[in-house]
Protein backbone atom coordinates (compact mmCIF):
# COMPACT_ATOMS: atom_id res chain seq x y z
CA UNK A 1 0.00 0.00 0.00
CA UNK A 2 1.55 3.32 -1.09
CA UNK A 3 1.72 6.43 1.10
CA UNK A 4 -1.11 8.30 -0.73
CA UNK A 5 -3.39 5.25 -0.38
CA UNK A 6 -2.57 5.00 3.34
CA UNK A 7 -3.27 8.71 3.78
CA UNK A 8 -6.58 8.34 1.96
CA UNK A 9 -7.46 5.34 4.14
CA UNK A 10 -6.63 7.32 7.32
CA UNK A 11 -8.77 10.27 6.15
CA UNK A 12 -11.73 7.98 5.43
CA UNK A 13 -11.36 6.30 8.82
CA UNK A 14 -11.26 9.69 10.60
CA UNK A 15 -14.28 10.91 8.65
CA UNK A 16 -16.26 7.77 9.53
CA UNK A 17 -15.33 8.13 13.20
CA UNK A 18 -16.33 11.83 13.16
CA UNK A 19 -19.66 11.07 11.42
CA UNK A 20 -20.39 8.22 13.85
CA UNK A 21 -19.65 10.47 16.85
CA UNK A 22 -21.84 13.26 15.47
CA UNK A 23 -24.67 10.79 14.80
CA UNK A 24 -24.40 9.30 18.30
CA UNK A 25 -24.34 12.76 19.85
CA UNK A 26 -27.44 13.83 17.88
CA UNK A 27 -29.20 10.55 18.76
CA UNK A 28 -28.36 11.01 22.43
CA UNK A 29 -29.79 14.54 22.38
CA UNK A 30 -33.02 13.28 20.80
CA UNK A 31 -33.22 10.55 23.38
CA UNK A 32 -32.66 13.04 26.21
CA UNK A 33 -35.36 15.29 24.77
CA UNK A 34 -37.85 12.41 24.69
CA UNK A 35 -36.90 11.46 28.26
CA UNK A 36 -37.35 15.07 29.35
CA UNK A 37 -40.82 15.23 27.77
CA UNK A 38 -41.76 11.84 29.29
CA UNK A 39 -40.68 13.08 32.73
CA UNK A 40 -42.76 16.23 32.30
CA UNK A 41 -45.80 14.24 31.17
CA UNK A 42 -45.58 12.15 34.36
CA UNK A 43 -45.16 15.20 36.61
CA UNK A 44 -47.92 17.06 38.42
CA UNK A 45 -47.08 20.08 40.52
CA UNK A 46 -48.86 21.81 43.36
CA UNK A 47 -48.21 25.36 44.56
CA UNK A 48 -44.65 25.67 45.87
CA UNK A 49 -43.90 27.04 49.32
CA UNK A 50 -40.58 28.33 47.99
CA UNK A 51 -41.86 30.11 44.88
CA UNK A 52 -45.03 31.79 46.16
CA UNK A 53 -45.86 33.62 42.93
CA UNK A 54 -45.02 30.90 40.42
CA UNK A 55 -48.04 29.28 38.84
CA UNK A 56 -47.45 25.47 38.73
CA UNK A 57 -49.43 25.02 35.49
CA UNK A 58 -47.60 27.83 33.70
CA UNK A 59 -44.30 26.51 35.08
CA UNK A 60 -44.89 23.02 33.67
CA UNK A 61 -46.22 24.32 30.35
CA UNK A 62 -43.15 26.54 30.03
CA UNK A 63 -40.76 23.64 30.77
CA UNK A 64 -42.49 21.49 28.18
CA UNK A 65 -42.35 24.22 25.53
CA UNK A 66 -38.65 24.82 26.31
CA UNK A 67 -37.81 21.11 26.04
CA UNK A 68 -39.68 20.85 22.74
CA UNK A 69 -38.47 24.12 21.21
CA UNK A 70 -35.47 25.70 22.97
CA UNK A 71 -35.38 28.42 20.32
CA UNK A 72 -38.33 30.19 21.97
CA UNK A 73 -36.60 30.70 25.34
CA UNK A 74 -37.23 34.40 25.84
CA UNK A 75 -35.33 36.85 28.06
CA UNK A 76 -37.85 39.70 28.02
CA UNK A 77 -37.81 43.08 26.34
CA UNK A 78 -35.86 45.23 28.79
CA UNK A 79 -34.19 42.87 31.27
CA UNK A 80 -30.47 42.11 31.49
CA UNK A 81 -31.15 38.37 31.26
CA UNK A 82 -29.65 37.82 27.77
CA UNK A 83 -26.47 36.12 29.09
CA UNK A 84 -28.48 33.68 31.21
CA UNK A 85 -30.79 33.04 28.26
CA UNK A 86 -27.82 32.14 26.03
CA UNK A 87 -26.61 29.67 28.67
CA UNK A 88 -30.15 28.26 29.07
CA UNK A 89 -30.57 27.85 25.33
CA UNK A 90 -27.41 25.75 25.01
CA UNK A 91 -28.33 23.78 28.12
CA UNK A 92 -31.72 22.98 26.57
CA UNK A 93 -30.11 21.97 23.30
CA UNK A 94 -27.46 19.77 24.90
CA UNK A 95 -29.11 18.38 28.02
CA UNK A 96 -32.91 18.87 28.11
CA UNK A 97 -33.34 16.06 30.64
CA UNK A 98 -30.77 17.56 33.01
CA UNK A 99 -32.43 20.97 32.62
CA UNK A 100 -35.90 19.60 33.40
CA UNK A 101 -34.68 17.64 36.45
CA UNK A 102 -32.81 20.71 37.71
CA UNK A 103 -35.85 22.96 37.27
CA UNK A 104 -38.24 20.51 38.93
CA UNK A 105 -35.90 20.15 41.92
CA UNK A 106 -35.54 23.90 42.12
CA UNK A 107 -39.32 24.30 42.14
CA UNK A 108 -39.99 21.55 44.68
CA UNK A 109 -37.11 22.19 47.10
CA UNK A 110 -36.18 25.84 46.54
CA UNK A 111 -32.63 24.69 45.69
CA UNK A 112 -31.04 22.27 43.25
CA UNK A 113 -27.73 20.95 41.96
CA UNK A 114 -26.59 20.93 38.36
CA UNK A 115 -23.15 19.63 37.34
CA UNK A 116 -22.02 19.54 40.98
CA UNK A 117 -22.92 23.20 41.54
CA UNK A 118 -25.55 23.92 44.18
CA UNK A 119 -27.98 26.76 43.39
CA UNK A 120 -29.89 28.17 46.33
CA UNK A 121 -31.68 31.39 45.32
CA UNK A 122 -32.37 33.95 48.02
CA UNK A 123 -35.85 34.67 49.38
CA UNK A 124 -36.01 38.01 47.52
CA UNK A 125 -35.69 36.43 44.07
CA UNK A 126 -37.92 33.48 44.97
CA UNK A 127 -40.61 35.98 45.91
CA UNK A 128 -40.22 37.95 42.67
CA UNK A 129 -40.15 35.06 40.18
CA UNK A 130 -43.59 34.76 38.60
CA UNK A 131 -44.40 38.46 39.02
CA UNK A 132 -42.54 39.92 36.04
CA UNK A 133 -44.77 42.23 34.02
CA UNK A 134 -44.62 44.06 30.70
CA UNK A 135 -41.72 42.00 29.34
CA UNK A 136 -43.64 40.31 26.54
CA UNK A 137 -43.88 36.54 26.66
CA UNK A 138 -41.66 36.39 29.75
CA UNK A 139 -44.74 37.58 31.70
CA UNK A 140 -46.24 34.10 31.49
CA UNK A 141 -43.03 32.04 31.24
CA UNK A 142 -42.76 31.30 34.94
CA UNK A 143 -40.07 28.63 34.53
CA UNK A 144 -37.85 31.03 32.57
CA UNK A 145 -38.26 33.63 35.30
CA UNK A 146 -37.18 31.03 37.92
CA UNK A 147 -34.17 30.02 35.79
CA UNK A 148 -32.96 33.56 35.02
CA UNK A 149 -33.41 34.80 38.58
CA UNK A 150 -31.59 31.75 39.98
CA UNK A 151 -28.56 32.24 37.72
CA UNK A 152 -28.48 36.00 38.24
CA UNK A 153 -28.62 35.49 42.00
CA UNK A 154 -25.90 32.82 41.99
CA UNK A 155 -23.25 34.21 39.64
CA UNK A 156 -21.64 37.54 40.41
CA UNK A 157 -19.09 39.64 38.54
CA UNK A 158 -17.57 43.06 39.08
CA UNK A 159 -20.53 44.72 37.34
CA UNK A 160 -22.78 43.45 40.14
CA UNK A 161 -20.64 44.74 43.02
CA UNK A 162 -22.80 47.80 43.69
CA UNK A 163 -26.03 45.82 43.47
CA UNK A 164 -25.28 42.46 45.04
CA UNK A 165 -28.69 41.96 46.63
CA UNK A 166 -31.91 41.81 44.70
CA UNK A 167 -34.50 44.57 45.04
CA UNK A 168 -37.61 45.17 42.94
CA UNK A 169 -36.89 45.85 39.22
CA UNK A 170 -33.15 45.20 39.55
CA UNK A 171 -33.40 42.67 36.72
CA UNK A 172 -33.42 45.77 34.49
CA UNK A 173 -30.15 47.08 35.91
CA UNK A 174 -26.66 46.18 37.09
CA UNK A 175 -27.84 43.43 39.47
CA UNK A 176 -28.45 41.20 36.45
CA UNK A 177 -25.59 42.46 34.24
CA UNK A 178 -23.06 39.92 32.98
CA UNK A 179 -19.45 40.73 32.16
CA UNK A 180 -17.47 38.41 29.87
CA UNK A 181 -15.57 36.60 32.62
CA UNK A 182 -18.77 35.86 34.57
CA UNK A 183 -20.40 34.63 31.36
CA UNK A 184 -17.53 32.21 30.74
CA UNK A 185 -17.73 30.97 34.34
CA UNK A 186 -21.43 30.23 33.84
CA UNK A 187 -20.73 28.43 30.56
CA UNK A 188 -18.00 26.27 32.14
CA UNK A 189 -20.24 25.36 35.08
CA UNK A 190 -23.37 24.60 33.08
CA UNK A 191 -21.88 23.08 29.92
CA UNK A 192 -19.21 20.96 31.66
CA UNK A 193 -16.86 21.37 28.76
CA UNK A 194 -13.76 23.35 27.88
CA UNK A 195 -14.60 26.97 27.12
CA UNK A 196 -12.11 29.23 25.37
CA UNK A 197 -12.46 32.96 24.94
CA UNK A 198 -10.95 35.98 23.29
CA UNK A 199 -11.96 39.57 24.00
CA UNK A 200 -12.52 42.02 26.82
CA UNK A 201 -15.34 43.98 28.38
CA UNK A 202 -14.18 47.31 26.94
CA UNK A 203 -11.88 46.47 24.03
CA UNK A 204 -13.11 45.21 20.68
CA UNK A 205 -11.90 41.94 19.20
CA UNK A 206 -9.16 42.65 16.68
CA UNK A 207 -8.56 39.60 14.56
CA UNK A 208 -7.65 39.08 10.95
CA UNK A 209 -9.90 36.77 8.93
CA UNK A 210 -12.63 37.01 11.57
CA UNK A 211 -15.26 35.21 9.48
CA UNK A 212 -12.94 32.25 8.77
CA UNK A 213 -11.96 32.07 12.41
CA UNK A 214 -15.61 32.01 13.56
CA UNK A 215 -16.45 29.35 10.96
CA UNK A 216 -13.63 27.15 12.33
CA UNK A 217 -14.85 27.60 15.89
CA UNK A 218 -18.38 26.59 14.85
CA UNK A 219 -16.97 23.27 13.59
CA UNK A 220 -15.73 22.42 17.09
CA UNK A 221 -18.71 23.43 19.21
CA UNK A 222 -20.95 26.30 20.25
CA UNK A 223 -19.92 29.90 19.70
CA UNK A 224 -21.14 32.85 21.78
CA UNK A 225 -20.70 36.47 20.77
CA UNK A 226 -20.47 39.36 23.23
CA UNK A 227 -21.45 42.44 21.30
CA UNK A 228 -22.62 46.02 21.20
CA UNK A 229 -26.30 45.58 20.48
CA UNK A 230 -26.86 49.24 19.67
CA UNK A 231 -25.09 48.57 16.35
CA UNK A 232 -26.81 45.27 15.60
CA UNK A 233 -30.21 46.44 16.78
CA UNK A 234 -30.30 50.21 16.45
CA UNK A 235 -32.78 51.94 18.74
CA UNK A 236 -32.04 55.63 18.14
CA UNK A 237 -30.37 57.94 15.62
CA UNK A 238 -28.00 59.64 18.06
CA UNK A 239 -24.63 60.67 16.64
CA UNK A 240 -22.85 59.95 19.93
CA UNK A 241 -22.93 56.23 20.63
CA UNK A 242 -21.82 54.14 23.57
CA UNK A 243 -18.97 51.86 22.62
CA UNK A 244 -19.65 49.09 25.10
CA UNK A 245 -20.88 45.53 24.76
CA UNK A 246 -24.38 44.96 26.06
CA UNK A 247 -25.61 41.67 24.66
CA UNK A 248 -24.88 37.95 24.22
CA UNK A 249 -26.01 35.87 21.26
CA UNK A 250 -25.34 32.29 20.15
CA UNK A 251 -23.81 32.16 16.68
CA UNK A 252 -25.34 29.51 14.41
CA UNK A 253 -23.59 30.25 11.12
CA UNK A 254 -21.57 32.95 9.39
CA UNK A 255 -20.58 33.46 5.77
CA UNK A 256 -19.17 36.23 3.59
CA UNK A 257 -19.91 37.08 -0.01
CA UNK A 258 -18.81 40.22 -1.86
CA UNK A 259 -18.04 41.98 1.42
CA UNK A 260 -21.48 41.25 2.88
CA UNK A 261 -21.45 39.08 6.00
CA UNK A 262 -24.51 36.95 6.69
CA UNK A 263 -24.88 36.04 10.35
CA UNK A 264 -27.42 33.60 11.72
CA UNK A 265 -27.65 33.73 15.48
CA UNK A 266 -29.94 32.85 18.32
CA UNK A 267 -30.97 35.96 20.18
CA UNK A 268 -33.24 35.28 23.20
CA UNK A 269 -36.46 34.10 21.60
CA UNK A 270 -35.60 34.13 17.91
CA UNK A 271 -33.18 32.78 15.38
CA UNK A 272 -32.18 35.81 13.37
CA UNK A 273 -30.54 36.10 9.98
CA UNK A 274 -28.81 39.45 9.57
CA UNK A 275 -26.57 40.93 6.90
CA UNK A 276 -23.87 43.39 7.90
CA UNK A 277 -20.57 44.62 6.49
CA UNK A 278 -17.08 43.87 7.80
CA UNK A 279 -16.76 47.31 9.42
CA UNK A 280 -19.96 46.78 11.41
CA UNK A 281 -18.84 43.31 12.52
CA UNK A 282 -15.50 44.69 13.69
CA UNK A 283 -17.10 47.53 15.60
CA UNK A 284 -19.75 45.48 17.36
CA UNK A 285 -17.74 42.46 18.50
CA UNK A 286 -16.12 42.59 21.97
CA UNK A 287 -15.85 38.92 22.90
CA UNK A 288 -15.99 35.41 21.46
CA UNK A 289 -16.46 32.39 23.72
CA UNK A 290 -16.54 28.91 22.27
CA UNK A 291 -16.75 25.35 23.47
CA UNK A 292 -14.41 22.67 22.19
CA UNK A 293 -16.84 19.80 22.70
CA UNK A 294 -16.38 18.07 19.34
CA UNK A 295 -12.58 18.09 19.25
CA UNK B 1 0.16 94.07 42.84
CA UNK B 2 0.57 93.92 39.09
CA UNK B 3 1.34 90.24 39.16
CA UNK B 4 -1.63 89.66 41.44
CA UNK B 5 -3.80 91.62 38.95
CA UNK B 6 -2.56 89.55 36.01
CA UNK B 7 -3.11 86.42 38.00
CA UNK B 8 -6.65 87.61 38.85
CA UNK B 9 -7.46 88.34 35.18
CA UNK B 10 -6.07 84.95 34.08
CA UNK B 11 -8.05 83.23 36.77
CA UNK B 12 -11.24 85.02 35.74
CA UNK B 13 -10.65 84.15 32.07
CA UNK B 14 -10.15 80.52 33.04
CA UNK B 15 -13.31 80.47 35.12
CA UNK B 16 -15.22 82.17 32.33
CA UNK B 17 -14.04 79.65 29.74
CA UNK B 18 -14.96 76.76 32.09
CA UNK B 19 -18.41 78.29 32.52
CA UNK B 20 -18.80 78.74 28.75
CA UNK B 21 -17.75 75.15 28.05
CA UNK B 22 -20.10 73.85 30.76
CA UNK B 23 -22.96 75.92 29.32
CA UNK B 24 -22.22 74.64 25.81
CA UNK B 25 -22.14 71.05 27.06
CA UNK B 26 -25.38 71.53 28.96
CA UNK B 27 -27.03 72.98 25.87
CA UNK B 28 -25.73 70.05 23.85
CA UNK B 29 -27.08 67.52 26.33
CA UNK B 30 -30.48 69.14 26.62
CA UNK B 31 -33.26 67.29 24.88
CA UNK B 32 -34.75 68.83 21.78
CA UNK B 33 -38.08 70.63 21.94
CA UNK B 34 -40.68 68.19 23.14
CA UNK B 35 -43.56 67.12 20.96
CA UNK B 36 -46.63 69.23 21.51
CA UNK B 37 -49.53 67.49 23.25
CA UNK B 38 -51.73 67.97 20.19
CA UNK B 39 -49.23 66.39 17.73
CA UNK B 40 -51.50 63.40 17.19
CA UNK B 41 -54.52 65.56 16.37
CA UNK B 42 -52.50 67.72 13.95
CA UNK B 43 -51.53 64.60 11.96
CA UNK B 44 -54.45 62.33 12.83
CA UNK B 45 -55.55 61.45 9.30
CA UNK B 46 -52.05 60.51 8.13
CA UNK B 47 -51.33 58.51 11.29
CA UNK B 48 -54.59 56.55 11.07
CA UNK B 49 -53.99 55.86 7.37
CA UNK B 50 -50.53 54.46 8.13
CA UNK B 51 -51.88 52.29 10.94
CA UNK B 52 -54.61 50.88 8.67
CA UNK B 53 -52.18 50.25 5.82
CA UNK B 54 -49.82 48.48 8.20
CA UNK B 55 -52.67 46.36 9.62
CA UNK B 56 -53.52 45.31 6.06
CA UNK B 57 -49.87 44.47 5.32
CA UNK B 58 -49.50 42.33 8.45
CA UNK B 59 -52.85 40.54 8.26
CA UNK B 60 -51.17 37.29 7.16
CA UNK B 61 -47.61 37.58 8.45
CA UNK B 62 -45.67 40.02 10.59
CA UNK B 63 -43.18 42.55 9.33
CA UNK B 64 -41.45 45.45 11.07
CA UNK B 65 -40.40 48.48 9.04
CA UNK B 66 -38.31 51.52 9.80
CA UNK B 67 -35.72 54.01 8.65
CA UNK B 68 -32.18 53.89 9.98
CA UNK B 69 -31.00 57.32 8.82
CA UNK B 70 -32.04 60.92 9.26
CA UNK B 71 -32.72 61.40 5.55
CA UNK B 72 -35.23 58.51 5.48
CA UNK B 73 -33.41 56.74 2.65
CA UNK B 74 -32.32 53.49 4.29
CA UNK B 75 -35.02 51.03 5.21
CA UNK B 76 -34.68 48.43 7.93
CA UNK B 77 -37.00 45.49 7.64
CA UNK B 78 -37.58 42.53 9.94
CA UNK B 79 -39.60 39.72 8.40
CA UNK B 80 -40.78 37.00 10.75
CA UNK B 81 -41.50 33.43 9.79
CA UNK B 82 -42.27 30.60 12.23
CA UNK B 83 -38.65 29.61 12.58
CA UNK B 84 -36.50 32.62 11.72
CA UNK B 85 -36.43 36.42 11.71
CA UNK B 86 -34.83 37.94 8.61
CA UNK B 87 -33.30 41.38 9.10
CA UNK B 88 -32.28 43.35 6.00
CA UNK B 89 -31.33 46.94 5.24
CA UNK B 90 -32.04 48.42 1.83
CA UNK B 91 -31.91 51.73 0.06
CA UNK B 92 -35.55 52.76 -0.45
CA UNK B 93 -34.96 53.19 -4.19
CA UNK B 94 -33.18 49.83 -4.57
CA UNK B 95 -35.31 47.58 -6.86
CA UNK B 96 -34.07 44.46 -5.04
CA UNK B 97 -36.02 45.64 -1.96
CA UNK B 98 -39.38 45.07 -3.68
CA UNK B 99 -38.13 41.72 -5.01
CA UNK B 100 -37.18 40.62 -1.50
CA UNK B 101 -40.59 41.62 -0.11
CA UNK B 102 -42.32 39.63 -2.84
CA UNK B 103 -40.02 36.65 -2.25
CA UNK B 104 -41.08 36.55 1.42
CA UNK B 105 -44.78 36.79 0.51
CA UNK B 106 -45.51 40.46 1.26
CA UNK B 107 -47.38 42.88 -0.97
CA UNK B 108 -44.47 45.00 -2.23
CA UNK B 109 -46.70 47.81 -3.61
CA UNK B 110 -48.54 48.26 -0.28
CA UNK B 111 -45.24 48.15 1.55
CA UNK B 112 -43.59 50.79 -0.66
CA UNK B 113 -46.64 53.04 -0.38
CA UNK B 114 -46.63 52.61 3.40
CA UNK B 115 -42.95 53.58 3.58
CA UNK B 116 -43.58 56.72 1.49
CA UNK B 117 -46.44 57.68 3.82
CA UNK B 118 -44.23 57.03 6.84
CA UNK B 119 -41.48 59.20 5.36
CA UNK B 120 -43.97 62.04 4.80
CA UNK B 121 -44.71 62.38 8.53
CA UNK B 122 -41.19 61.34 9.72
CA UNK B 123 -42.49 58.07 11.07
CA UNK B 124 -39.28 56.17 11.74
CA UNK B 125 -40.52 52.75 12.90
CA UNK B 126 -43.64 50.58 12.92
CA UNK B 127 -44.10 47.07 14.26
CA UNK B 128 -46.42 44.76 16.18
CA UNK B 129 -45.67 44.08 19.85
CA UNK B 130 -47.15 41.37 22.00
CA UNK B 131 -48.48 42.25 25.44
CA UNK B 132 -50.20 40.15 28.05
CA UNK B 133 -53.41 40.66 29.97
CA UNK B 134 -54.10 37.97 32.57
CA UNK B 135 -51.41 35.84 30.89
CA UNK B 136 -53.30 36.06 27.59
CA UNK B 137 -51.33 37.25 24.55
CA UNK B 138 -52.53 40.24 22.53
CA UNK B 139 -50.94 42.39 19.83
CA UNK B 140 -50.63 46.15 19.63
CA UNK B 141 -49.24 48.36 16.86
CA UNK B 142 -46.18 50.39 17.88
CA UNK B 143 -45.35 53.51 15.86
CA UNK B 144 -42.44 55.97 16.36
CA UNK B 145 -42.28 59.45 14.91
CA UNK B 146 -39.00 61.30 14.91
CA UNK B 147 -38.72 64.80 16.34
CA UNK B 148 -37.06 67.03 13.77
CA UNK B 149 -36.53 70.00 16.07
CA UNK B 150 -33.27 69.62 18.00
CA UNK B 151 -31.36 72.29 19.88
CA UNK B 152 -27.93 70.99 18.86
CA UNK B 153 -26.49 68.17 16.73
CA UNK B 154 -25.41 66.39 19.93
CA UNK B 155 -28.69 66.63 21.80
CA UNK B 156 -30.32 63.21 22.21
CA UNK B 157 -33.05 62.21 19.79
CA UNK B 158 -36.65 62.09 20.98
CA UNK B 159 -39.43 60.02 19.47
CA UNK B 160 -43.18 60.43 19.70
CA UNK B 161 -44.41 56.88 20.31
CA UNK B 162 -47.96 55.82 19.58
CA UNK B 163 -49.53 52.50 20.54
CA UNK B 164 -52.76 51.25 18.97
CA UNK B 165 -54.89 48.62 20.72
CA UNK B 166 -57.75 46.51 19.42
CA UNK B 167 -59.72 46.87 22.66
CA UNK B 168 -60.52 50.00 24.71
CA UNK B 169 -57.94 50.53 27.48
CA UNK B 170 -58.18 51.74 31.08
CA UNK B 171 -56.74 55.06 32.24
CA UNK B 172 -56.49 56.96 35.51
CA UNK B 173 -57.71 60.53 36.06
CA UNK B 174 -54.39 61.88 34.66
CA UNK B 175 -54.73 59.83 31.48
CA UNK B 176 -52.05 57.27 32.44
CA UNK B 177 -52.54 53.88 30.74
CA UNK B 178 -53.40 51.28 33.37
CA UNK B 179 -53.06 47.54 33.65
CA UNK B 180 -56.36 45.75 33.28
CA UNK B 181 -55.76 43.46 36.22
CA UNK B 182 -55.00 46.17 38.70
CA UNK B 183 -56.64 49.45 37.81
CA UNK B 184 -54.15 51.52 39.84
CA UNK B 185 -51.00 50.09 38.21
CA UNK B 186 -49.56 51.83 35.13
CA UNK B 187 -49.05 49.47 32.19
CA UNK B 188 -45.58 49.91 30.73
CA UNK B 189 -44.59 49.28 27.14
CA UNK B 190 -40.83 49.09 26.53
CA UNK B 191 -40.44 50.27 30.13
CA UNK B 192 -42.26 53.55 29.38
CA UNK B 193 -45.49 54.94 30.85
CA UNK B 194 -48.09 55.80 28.22
CA UNK B 195 -50.85 58.43 28.18
CA UNK B 196 -54.32 58.58 26.71
CA UNK B 197 -55.11 59.99 23.28
CA UNK B 198 -58.38 58.13 22.97
CA UNK B 199 -59.70 54.85 24.34
CA UNK B 200 -57.62 52.73 21.94
CA UNK B 201 -54.59 54.95 21.26
CA UNK B 202 -51.86 56.05 23.70
CA UNK B 203 -48.65 58.04 23.41
CA UNK B 204 -45.37 58.74 25.11
CA UNK B 205 -42.13 60.57 24.31
CA UNK B 206 -39.08 58.31 24.36
CA UNK B 207 -35.35 58.31 23.70
CA UNK B 208 -35.68 55.03 21.74
CA UNK B 209 -37.72 54.46 18.59
CA UNK B 210 -38.29 50.76 19.39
Amino acid sequence: MGIPTRLLFCCLLCWNLFAATAQTSSGLRLNKKQQALALLNQTTLTASTFWQNVNPELFLANLKRNAEQPVFLYAGRNTNFCGYAAVGYILLEQDPLGYVQFMLNLYKHGEATYASVRYKPTAAVRKTAGTILYEGELDRNDADQVFFFTLADHYKGYLNLLHLNYKRDRELGLWAATNLSKFNRMLRAMMQTEIRCIGYDLVRVKQKHLVDSLQKKLLHGDVFLYLNNSILRKKNHNKVKKHIPTHYVVLKSISEENGVITLTYWDAGFTTLRQIDQKALNSLLFGISWSVRNR
Amino acid sequence: MASAGVYGTDNMAKQLSILLIAAALLAGCRAGRQFPGNYYFQHEQAIIAIEKQYAQLTSKRLISLGFTDGAFRHVLTEMKTDSIRYVYEFNLSDPSFADTLTKYGYNAATCMSLLQNMKAIKCTWINKLDYYTDKEAKLLTFMSIRNNVRTSPFSPEKYFILTFYQQPQYYDENGVLLDRRNLRRARKINNEIFYRINEKVCYTVSAKFR
